[in-house]
């Protein structure tokens, strides 16, 4: 009884934040090209991922297929489930999507969650570059 | 010292663990919820998380507020709300997996959307989970009849030898795991039920029954098994009929319980579509008049006796079958003709991508009481026993060499034409 507490407990803290959580994704496609030779993903209606939390912001390169200025489709990007910016997409073109990260607190990790409001066929929501990270400037440095 | 058939189930269970991590591990099957395994799961991220039973608010947050085409998840013309071929029995067993896999996920601050990495394998084990629990309770209603030897011989039968553990791991959340246990569980507590009915049994016998329903509409007919149980001839039914008519308050016990089982499925219904009962399935249907009896039962394409041939055993033992298992017989020969003429006439009698027929795989508790009755008999002569325990052996081997070939992408999902078959048989690439 006791060993099952123990190692209960000791996966629970574990689990908390294990290390291979930094590179967990959920939502994404595997990686394409487009007619320009630039890599991109699709994401799901929703897709999500981790950046460490001394990022000051990351810079979302994306589009949809499907908008159309009759027609948007509305990006909300949440951090830790917080609305962290809002972005109405009217048309095909690419654009930057930057979400500055408010103040980190327990967690070496934040998560980042898309969500789009139209999709392809209920299954293809945005297609995603490359995702950068900026980190926040360590003053002399 | 735990007995030899027990020994089996846990290692069973072991092998089943192994074979979930080496299919994911090795990313020869992408994240379990997928397919119809989607359909069966969507209620629970509805219930839970959006607090619809709509399944509006989990279409708007997974897929741009319409689902994909392959979920069979349909805008009821009319009403235009949201309505899933597939029911929710598969997913009201997946509860408890689920909301611990909610626990985590917020624990580790994944996105608690119901699609991520622990709600995915949540999901995946469940199936394996009720698997186990379906060779436990097979287990013991086998032993009722046959002996230790044959009960364990059996289990590891009905688990390698069929797509069992195929549906166990690698398609562990479609309805088959979970109607592979209740079916078990079915026949375990009819059996107990008319020996000496009561109360408790009758709630069982209710709640099992119900979800069958739940899980999948058309084994309503297995139902029948508790109807017709010890029926063999004119006398035995009279026989049924006093026992039902004396114990008509269990009876009433068995009847309110699976009502209130399968009452959500037809609210939901009520609510998505203005009926309590309506085909979910909209145009797709059975065509009664051109069953393709041959195709599920004998061809390369899908045939059960072709990629499983030791449920022919099954067939011959249920025909051999005298005391032990005979009051099942009469009841699981009419749901085997019945239902398979059923899969015969559904418009896709290949049921779409899978490892052999997975039509049948729901069955396969009863086909066991057949093969333990050829093994019960093959066991009392030397030389019956050696040839049926290397046949099996063979048909076994034959079988997880079949399943790691399709596992591996030589055998296509559906179709497989015999030139296929040849060209693929023995070989890994």
């Amino acid at each position: 009884m006791l060993a099952g507490v123990l190692i209960l407990s000791g996966a629970l803290a574990y689990l908390r934040e294990p290390p291979w959580l930094a590179s967990l994704e959920s939502g994404f496609g595997a990686w394409e090209k487009d007619f320009e030779g630039v890599p991109y993903r699709w994401t799901s209606g929703r897709a999500s991922f981790f950046v460490p939390a001394d990022a000051a912001a990351v810079r979302i390169p994306l589009r949809s297929e499907v908008a159309t200025p009759v027609s948007p489709a509305v990006v909300s990007v949440t951090v830790d489930d917080r609305l962290a910016e809002q972005l109405k997409v009217t048309d095909g073109r690419w654009q930057d999507c930057r979400v500055r990260l408010p103040p980190a607190r327990s967690r070496r990790l934040r998560r980042i969650d898309l969500h789009v409001t139209r999709t392809y066929g209920g299954t293809n929501g945005l297609q995603v570059r490359e995702i950068e990270v900026i980190r926040a400037t360590v003053p002399g440095s | 010292m735990s007995s030899l058939s027990t020994r089996i189930v846990q290692i069973s269970a072991v092998l089943l663990a192994a074979g979930y991590i080496g299919v994911y591990a090795t990313g020869r099957a992408s994240a379990p919820i997928r397919s119809d395994g989607f359909s069966y799961y969507v209620y629970l991220p509805s219930w839970f998380i959006f607090g619809d039973p709509t399944l509006a608010a989990v279409a708007h947050d997974c897929c741009g507020g319409e689902f994909p085409e392959y979920t069979a998840i349909v805008r009821w013309p009319g009403t235009r709300q949201w309505v899933n071929a597939h029911p929710i029995g598969v997913a009201i067993m997946q509860a408890p997996v689920f909301l611990a896999a909610h626990g985590l996920t917020k624990w580790s601050n994944l996105s608690a959307d119901g699609f991520t990495l622990y709600y995915q394998h949540a999901a995946g084990l469940s199936g394996l989970i009720w698997t186990v629990a379906g060779l436990w309770v097979l287990r013991g209603l086998l032993r009722r009849h046959f002996i230790e030897g044959v009960t364990a011989a059996t289990l590891l039968v009905v688990l390698f030898g069929t797509s069992l553990f195929h549906y166990a791991t690698y398609d562990s959340t479609y309805s088959h795991a979970y109607s592979f246990f209740l079916f078990s569980a079915f026949l375990d507590v009819t059996e107990r039920w008319h020996r000496h009915p009561s109360r408790g049994l009758s709630i069982l016998v209710g709640l099992a029954g119900g979800l069958i329903v739940l899980t999948r509409h058309t084994n309503v007919l297995f139902l029948l098994v508790f109807a017709l149980y010890g029926v063999t001839g004119r006398s035995s039914l009279g026989a049924t009929i006093e026992r039902f008519r004396t114990h008509w308050r269990e009876l009433a016990v068995v009847f309110v319980s699976a009502t209130a089982v399968v009452a959500p499925q037809l609210a939901i219904y009520y609510q998505a579509t203005g009926h309590a009962l309506v085909s979910p399935y909209g145009a797709l249907g059975f065509d009664f008049g051109a069953p393709r009896l041959f195709g599920v039962l004998f061809s390369v394409q899908k045939g059960v006796f072709f990629w499983s041939p030791l449920l022919l055993l099954g067939v011959v033992g249920l025909a051999m079958a005298r005391q032990t298992v005979r009051p099942f017989l009469l009841p699981v020969a009419v749901f085997l003709v019945v239902n398979t003429y059923l899969i015969a006439s559904w418009w896709d009698w290949q049921f779409g991508g899978s490892y052999g027929h997975r039509g049948f795989v729901d069955s396969l508790p009863i086909f066991a009481l057949g093969i333990a009755t050829v093994f019960e008999w093959s066991a009392r002569q030397p030389v019956r026993r050696a040839v049926t325990a290397l046949a099996a052996g063979v048909l076994v081997a034959l079988s997880i060499f079949q399943m790691l070939q399709y596992w591996n992408g030589v055998i296509p999902i559906s179709d497989t034409t015999w030139g296929q078959y040849r060209a693929a048989f023995l070989r890994f690439r």
